[in-house]
């Protein structure tokens, strides 16, 4: 009796359960010509002044980019007619290193609310974004511009851009920045009051000029787009995209597993999750996808134990990063040696390697002065116990799980580790951009190809109350070879010295170990299968749906 | 004849009741009333046994735990569990779970036990002077005290936590402590309001006792019985607190294991390892009924208005 009460009440759960999902699944499998994108986040606004990756994602559906990254780390034109190249002479060198690069606006691309997209645009939002009232996220490349140029009036669709000072991917986007926006809509508003711009109702609901129109935006669940009917390529064949809004992982994962999302995207999956929605639904398809996403642990180069580059180089002999990711990651996400991966051009793979080789820590250790407590701690030559604190975001599983075998495989050669671990809001917030972390942090950075090392590696870059906090350099590394390098390279034209450079700022880097590479993410999406032409990047900026409007079941 | 016998045992009965709600008992303390009330409360002293069977576990854990709890072992990864050398199956990296639930119930205990003690005494304390001084001193703390009570205390619990630099059960205690005094304050106040007036204090002045011999001495220990309910209640309720901000990853640092740190981390693997949930949130659920079985009883053994 008790048992067939125990299976009615399962029964009836499962049955309601079902009937939950139901709908959701009907909306996302029924229609053929729909989408359901989940993502774990929700934006803050939409267009260019929000940091986050969830609008990011969808401005990839909403904007036709100038030129956006295919899957294969290539730019290819779109808004504009093509990339400007030396030998064709539409991006010339002037004297004193100045710059002109001549630009097409392709015809035919419409704002959402039928006006021609035009050179003014472009122009208007270069203005408008390298305004210091207004809040532009960072203007190091909108700086290196002086102007922009439409010389012909009756040409709207060419513009000159003049740089102050060489860059080496001029001819990548016009002057950093991925799309223009709409100067007859925001015009206005930005000449009355620059600074109250990010208010403006239009970051809410965006005319833009990309293949898919904004429909509507229901906070708390998702945003809408639709299909533009005066889009100037091949018309979409997915009419509507929905961007549903799951901020917990663990039930975006379960949508996707019963169907109701078609896709995911910014989703927090770490590998197991991803293996395991494979597995329960063979419908899906799991995309790991190389990325240029560097994980690693910072050393405070400022700290008197840490200054020495015997002790840096021990931390690195006695952590068995081979074993961390082939358990944690499944063998999927590669040890890093450097700060770049295979796949960007400046690798370096001969760069040193730091075997897992307790013994080999435990000497360097010895040679720096420390030597072994009764409680199994080393002791510095100054008597005080070898104890080191280690932070990184709280909550994050992989992060944690890697600093608790850390925390062990350091202890094995006499050095404690104290985890102090943050919100990802306050170690992002406080603790990294002000170097607060007293000995080892870690984090990741996502780069594009086209990184430069200058913020991340120069020495001026430290973050400090002096220069208001900017720059990249937290380890606090100061190296004047390698200031000299990331100087060079930023203004170097030519791809192959580029390449040599960033080489031998990698072997520096190894050498001098200023922070212990861990791995390189990849970046994990899923979709359904019978989704079609669904390429990720796995480059920052260009999400799942880069490539929306070439999808089809 | 044996009417009247029956009418005076009647009349004796009526009037042993009386004074038994009155806490008079004949021939009996107040505490040993209490005692007896609180033993034919069956829930409660199930709760009690729970609650002290859970401590000792907790207390013994280095003895009796079967494995380190922080020994990493990665080739016994998500072992279910069975009966095999990890009865309650082991983690994502590899520990035992029984293990680590032994030792979190030292943390969370720890937590729940420390900030009630705490919790009462500065509620105690502050809610005495407030009673007893009244005027400026009561309206202060009083509204001190609706403030507290009026702000949502979880986002209070981030932000605190996010300040508050370490992650250990001090910082819990203490951010439990600053936000959960007024429930006990307020209770103490309007004891000592009606305590005050009676002749005992009175008689207590008279014989030029101090204020303060007067608050420590004679008037919070009569306050005492709801103070006692309000901690054994606090004890449940900072254990769940504590899970609730290690669910957001603000509370015990790893691999000090809390089962709110564990159910936490157990959220990521629920479909792969559900038995990494399973046990810690069994754990809470039995701790946290156990010690609210437990305060229902004191509260009706230690309040004589009450019926048993």
């Amino acid at each position: 009796m008790r048992d067939a009460l125990i299976r009615a009440v399962w029964a009836a759960a499962c049955v309601v359960l079902a009937a939950g999902l139901a709908p959701l699944s009907g909306a996302a499998q029924m229609r053929r010509d729909a989408v359901v994108i989940g993502m774990a986040q929700e934006p803050d606004i939409l267009g260019p002044f929000s940091t986050m990756a969830a609008a990011g994602t969808i401005h990839n559906s909403l904007f036709a980019f100038f030129a956006p990254f295919n899957e294969k780390w290539q730019r290819v034109p779109l808004l504009v007619e093509k990339l400007p190249t030396l030998k064709d002479g539409d991006w010339e060198l002037l004297p004193n290193k100045k710059m002109r690069v001549t630009w097409k606006i392709r015809r035919g691309f419409t704002w959402h609310d039928g006006r021609p997209v035009t050179a003014l645009d472009a122009r208007f939002s270069y203005g408008m974004l390298r305004n210091p009232r207004t809040p532009t996220l960072t203007r190091f490349i909108l700086n290196k511009v002086d102007n922009i140029l439409v010389p012909n009036p009756a040409d709207p669709y060419t513009m000159v851009v003049q740089w102050n000072e060489r860059w080496p991917f001029a001819n990548a986007i016009p002057y950093g920045f991925e799309y223009p926006l709409p100067r007859h809509v925001l015009e206005r508003q930005y000449l009355q009051d620059p600074g109250r711009l990010r208010g403006d109702p239009f970051f809410r609901a965006p005319v833009a000029n990309g293949p898919y129109r904004f429909k509507e935006w229901v906070p708390g669940s998702h945003i809408t787009l639709e299909a533009y009917d005066r889009w100037p390529g091949e018309r979409p064949k997915i009419k509507t995209i929905t961007f549903r809004f799951i901020l917990d992982a663990v039930v975006l994962a379960a949508n996707q597993m019963a169907g109701s999302v078609d896709a995911t995207e910014i989703n927090n999956f770490g590998i197991d999750q991803m293996v395991e929605i494979e597995r329960r639904n063979p419908n899906v398809a799991a995309h790991y996808t190389e990325a240029l996403i560097w994980e690693r642990i910072e050393f405070n180069n400022d700290d008197e134990w840490l200054k020495d580059k015997r002790v840096r180089w021990a931390i690195a002999h006695a952590i068995d990063r081979e074993t961390i990711v082939r358990t944690l990651f499944q063998g999927k996400q590669p040890v890093a040696h450097a700060w770049l991966p295979p796949r960007h051009p400046g690798s370096n793979p001969n760069v040193k390697k730091y075997a897992y080789d307790p013994a080999r820590a435990r000497a360097l250790l010895a040679e720096a002065g420390f030597t072994m407590g009764p409680d199994g701690i080393l002791r510095d030559p100054r008597g005080r116990r070898f104890e080191m604190t280690f932070m990184t975001t709280a909550g994050n599983a992989p992060r944690e799980q890697t600093q608790q075998i850390i925390k062990e495989q350091l202890k094995a050669v006499g050095i404690e580790i104290r985890i102090d671990n943050r919100p990802a809001s306050v170690f992002f917030g406080t603790i990294v951009p002000r170097r607060q972390f007293p000995h080892l942090a870690e984090w990741a950075t996502l780069y594009t190809p086209e990184v430069m090392p200058f913020t991340e590696f120069h020495s001026s870059q430290i973050p400090s109350a002096a220069n208001n906090w900017e720059g990249s350099n937290r380890r606090g590394w100061r190296h004047a070879e390698v200031d000299r390098l990331a100087e060079q390279i930023g203004q170097e034209l030519d791809e192959a010295k580029r390449v040599e450079m960033m080489r031998r700022l990698q072997d520096i880097f190894v050498e001098e170990l200023p922070g212990l590479p861990m791995y390189f993410r990849l970046h994990l999406t899923t979709s359904v299968k019978a989704l079609k032409n669904v390429k990720p990047t796995g480059l920052g900026s260009f999400y799942i749906n880069w490539n929306s409007h070439e999808w089809s079941y | 004849m044996a009417q009247s016998t029956t009418a005076r045992e009647f009349a004796l009965d009526l009037e042993r009741r009386r004074k038994e709600a009155a806490g008079v008992a004949l021939g009996q303390s107040y505490w040993q009333i209490a005692w007896r009330r609180f033993r034919r409360h069956r829930l409660a002293m199930i709760g009690g046994t729970v609650a002290l069977a859970l401590s000792l576990m907790a207390l013994l854990a280095p003895s009796i735990a079967p494995h380190p709890f922080d020994r990493i072992d990665l080739g016994r990864r998500w072992t279910p569990p069975g009966l095999t050398a990890n009865v309650f199956g082991t983690d994502e990296l590899g520990r035992d779970v029984l293990t680590r639930i032994m030792y979190a119930g030292r943390i969370s205990l720890v937590v729940g036990y420390v900030t009630a003690v705490s919790v009462s005494a500065v509620g105690s304390l502050l809610g005495a002077l407030a009673g007893f001084y009244g005027g400026w001193i009561d309206s202060a703390l009083m509204r001190l005290v609706d403030m507290l009570i009026a702000i949502p205390t979880l986002p209070l619990y981030l932000i605190m936590s996010a300040l508050i630099p370490g992650g250990g059960v001090g910082r819990i205690v203490l951010i439990f402590t600053i936000f959960g005094w007024t429930t006990v304050a307020r209770l103490v106040r309007g004891q000592i309001l009606s305590l005050k007036t009676q002749d005992f204090v009175e008689a207590g002045r008279a014989m030029g006792a101090s204020e303060a011999r007067l608050i420590l001495r004679h008037l919070i220990p009569n306050a005492l019985a709801p103070v006692i309910v309000a901690a054994t209640l606090t004890v449940g309720g900072a254990i769940l607190t504590e899970s609730g901000l290690s669910y957001l990853g603000l509370g015990i640092q790893p691999p000090v294991p809390s089962w709110g740190n564990m159910l936490q981390r157990a959220q990521e693997y629920l479909l792969k390892a559900s038995w990494l949930a399973v046990f810690p949130g069994l754990f809470i659920f039995i701790t946290v009924l156990s010690f609210n079985f437990l305060g229902d009883g004191l509260r009706d053994a230690l309040d004589p208005r009450l019926k048993t």
